[in-house]
């Protein structure tokens, strides 16, 4: 018996689910390949919308991830079954380690990429060994480096960028070597205008990483190494020049100084330019050249102290330049010569900052259109709204009511007489109208006769006619019973239509009554929204003002710090001219000597 | 001559600082990050809540009509579509390589969504595009109308337009069917 029933139970649930289930199944996979439809037309938003209430899918993740929503996919990833969606999952791990790793997360990082499974999918394994090496780096393993850089194919793009940062992490921790430097000249042969500048980056790096170690030889080794057509050709003759001076040849150092100044006509602003040049100008004989190009100087950081204090106030909050920067577009009155905001803005905190200020943006912008989108939807409900409730006061629904209610029990009086009257054969009550009105004249007759023979003046022939009269109608009544009869049936049932016509019509207005009862809850509903949105803008608004007043202090800290290394550049070159003086006053004191002793 | 040296060493060190590598940048700005995240995340919800709420009052279900397509084959491939409703040009589609691959894929689209009367609904559409032939890497020019009443009710209409191809004899078959 138990059996039976759990056999029946099953039967049972398995129709119930057939009816239920299937079909929901069957919209839930609708809505599922028509947001893949747009997915693929790039509409993730849309997509994402068809996705909403769905059970979690790969499509969904991979949704998440194009509209920037890093944290909904990295739950999702997590709690899909491992077998699904393998390759999205890999591609999406890596991603967020190489993201992680960019914004220096890099613990963030390591932990994404053990989330990727070994073996890896052939078309992320550099990328992969890229990151783990470049993550080895950070920890100076190099052991492990040697290995992942071994993964990476000899020649490739990321092999030359893994060298670039193994080079400068030597130099950052003073460990440069001239075995790094040969082995580095291997690898550095050009296979693009890219990596010959990556090349140049770190020979320059390099050449001025000598130059601090006092090995003036290698120094100008590794500057040779740049072209003239180098992105970084003026950072390499300064530091080529200044090892040029260090390794005591003047002549040709005037040469590469002269040259730097030819390519850049601000030289005399940079105070390491400048006192090179006036140094190697001094050592070759040209004692007022040199000094000249002091004074120039001093006067050039004058202006230049006045420029940058401009600039301090263009990059104030709202102010002309930061809105620029804001947008990574550059005006001329946004920089001056000292003032180092290009290699400000390549900083990666500073990129990432502008990402964040135009992400608010676009979300601010979002926001409004949103608010537009509502308030329109609320405008055309207020009219609707507005359109029903006149139709509902020109009829009230309260009198449409009564008058159907009396016409009902009228309809129901005239309906149980006519039962009555059928239930009798009372032939009578079905007459037609005309033949009622004689009837009653021919009452009022009668009772005229009966009062006349009260009074002695009766009138046999009026007696007669008057029944005569009677008989025709009777003779009327119930020859015609049945049309009669047919025809207040008839009446009745027009009544009856008339009355459910009028039923239909409260009830019309009953509806209307319900569709205001509906916009009014689509107009809360719109005005929940408008206030929910109001309330993301305000909190979106306050956070960009917040990183924009972030960015605008880290501008200005950074024109303070210039502001303060261009003192220290006068104070230099104030000294280095008085040196030049007092050398040149010496020399003077000693021909002068020389002079008289002869 | 000492004293440049030092000088030139001072510069260079300034100098080396200022070709830093991207990795010494710290990143001050996760919290940033993840507010920026909570908002966006709301932003969807709340664009989810809008998305709906006119889905409601613009096309509600008492006068709804939608009309999706979707194949299933990979051997066709759609050119364009052309959809009346009760004889007037409502939908015409042309497809680019990269949607019909989605529409092989098992993607659908919704080609109509407007609002029509209640009573009786006819659908008509063209459609053009070729038929491959796998075997002979020929393709066939294909053409064709497809015809079909339907009623539309108090509920929504909703309608695929599936196109699928019999193997047997190579033809496109072309269904219109009520949801």
């Amino acid at each position: 018996m138990v059996k039976g029933f759990l056999k029946w139970s099953q039967r049972l649930l398995a129709v119930a689910t057939f009816i239920y289930v299937v079909p929901l199944a069957n919209a839930t996979a609708s809505e599922h390949r028509v947001a893949k439809f747009h997915y693929t037309q790039a509409q993730y938003r849309q997509a994402l919308s068809w996705l909403a209430g769905l059970p979690r899918s790969e499509l969904q993740a991979k949704t998440l991830v194009k509209l920037g929503l890093f944290e909904e996919a990295r739950v999702i990833f997590n709690a899909l079954p491992q077998q699904n969606a393998e390759s999205a999952r890999a591609d999406f791990w890596l991603n967020q380690a190489a993201r992680h790793f960019y914004n220096a997360q890099v613990d963030q990082a390591k932990s994404d990429l053990s989330r990727l499974t070994i073996p890896l999918f052939p078309r992320l394994k550099s990328q992969y060994y890229y990151l783990k090496a470049r993550l080895a780096l950070l920890d100076d393993d190099l052991s492990s480096f040697y290995v992942y850089r071994e993964t990476l194919q000899q020649g490739s793009v990321l092999r030359h960028y893994l060298e670039h940062h193994f080079i400068v992490l030597q130099i950052e921790n003073k460990r440069l070597q001239m075995a790094h430097v040969d082995e580095y000249l291997v690898q550095s042969s050009a296979t693009s205008s890219s990596m010959r500048a990556l090349f140049e980056r770190t020979w320059l790096a390099i050449g001025l990483d000598f130059v601090e170690q006092g090995d003036s030889v290698a120094a100008i080794a590794a500057f040779e190494k740049i072209t003239l057509t180098s992105p970084f050709i003026e950072s390499a003759l300064l530091g080529y020049g200044w090892a040029l001076n260090e390794n005591e040849q003047f002549s040709k150092a005037h040469q590469v100084f002269s040259l730097l100044a030819q390519k850049d006509p601000q030289f005399y602003v940079q105070q390491r330019a400048l006192r090179g040049f006036a140094f190697s100008k001094e050592r070759t004989g040209d004692w007022l050249g040199a000094n000249e190009l002091l004074e120039q100087g001093l006067v050039a950081y004058s202006q230049e102290k006045i420029a940058l204090a401009q600039l301090s106030q263009r990059f104030a909050v709202d102010g002309p330049c930061l809105n620029l920067a804001i947008v990574a577009q550059w005006s001329a009155q946004c920089h001056t010569p000292t003032s180092e905001l290009l290699t400000m803005l390549a900083n990666h905190n500073m990129v990432s900052t502008r990402e964040q200020l135009l992400e608010l943006a676009s979300l601010e912008q979002d926001y409004r259109e949103q608010l537009a989108a509502l308030s329109m939807h609320q405008e055309r409900l207020v009219e609707r709204k507005q359109r029903v409730n006149k139709r509902l006061n020109v009829l009230p629904l309260a009198q449409v009511l009564s008058l159907i209610e009396q016409l009902n029990v009228q309809r129901d009086t005239l309906n149980s007489a006519m039962e009555h009257a059928i239930g009798r054969r009372n032939t009578h009550f079905f007459m037609p109208e005309k033949y009622i009105k004689q009837q009653e004249a021919l009452d009022g007759l009668y009772r005229e006769m009966v009062l006349l023979k009260r009074a002695g003046l009766g009138n046999r022939d009026s007696q007669r006619r008057a029944d005569f009269i009677q008989r025709t109608i009777w003779w009327h009544s119930k020859s015609n019973y049945t049309k009669n009869k047919n025809s207040a049936e008839q009446s009745l049932a027009s009544l009856n239509q008339q009355i459910v016509e009028l039923g239909n019509m409260h009830q019309d207005f009953v509806n209307y009554a319900a569709l205001v009862n509906d916009i009014d809850g689509d107009l809360g509903a719109i005005a929940n929204l408008k206030r929910q949105l109001q309330q993301q803008q305000q909190i979106a608004s306050q956070l960009a003002k917040d990183v924009t007043q972030r960015l605008s202090l880290q501008f200005i800290n950074h024109l303070a710090s210039r502001q303060h290394a261009l003192k220290q550049a006068v104070i230099n070159t104030k000294l280095s001219r008085l040196k030049l003086q007092d050398n040149s006053y010496q020399k003077q004191l000693t021909l002068g000597a020389v002079e008289g002793e002869k | 001559m000492r004293y440049w040296v030092i000088i030139s060493f001072l510069f260079c060190a300034m100098l080396a600082f200022t070709v830093q590598s991207e990795t010494t940048a710290v990143g001050e700005t996760p919290s940033v990050n993840s507010k920026i995240q909570k908002l966006k995340k709301r932003a969807e919800q709340l664009h989810q809540a809008l998305t709906q709420l006119e889905q409601e009052l613009l096309f509600p279900a008492s006068s709804q009509l939608a009309v999706y397509v979707s194949m299933d084959t990979t051997t066709f491939d759609v050119d364009s579509i052309e959809m009346t409703i009760n004889g007037q040009r409502v939908a015409n589609y042309l497809y680019s390589q990269e949607q019909v691959t989605a529409l092989a894929e098992g993607a659908m689209q919704q080609l109509y969504l407007d609002n029509v009367r209640l009573g009786t609904v006819e659908i008509e559409i063209v459609i053009n595009g070729k038929k491959n032939h796998n075997s002979e890497k020929t393709a066939t020019r294909y053409n064709t109308l497809i015809k079909k009443r339907f009623h539309k009710g108090n509920e929504a209409l909703i309608i695929d337009f599936v196109i699928d191809t019999a193997a047997e004899n190579a033809r496109v078959v072309t269904t219109l069917v009520q949801r």
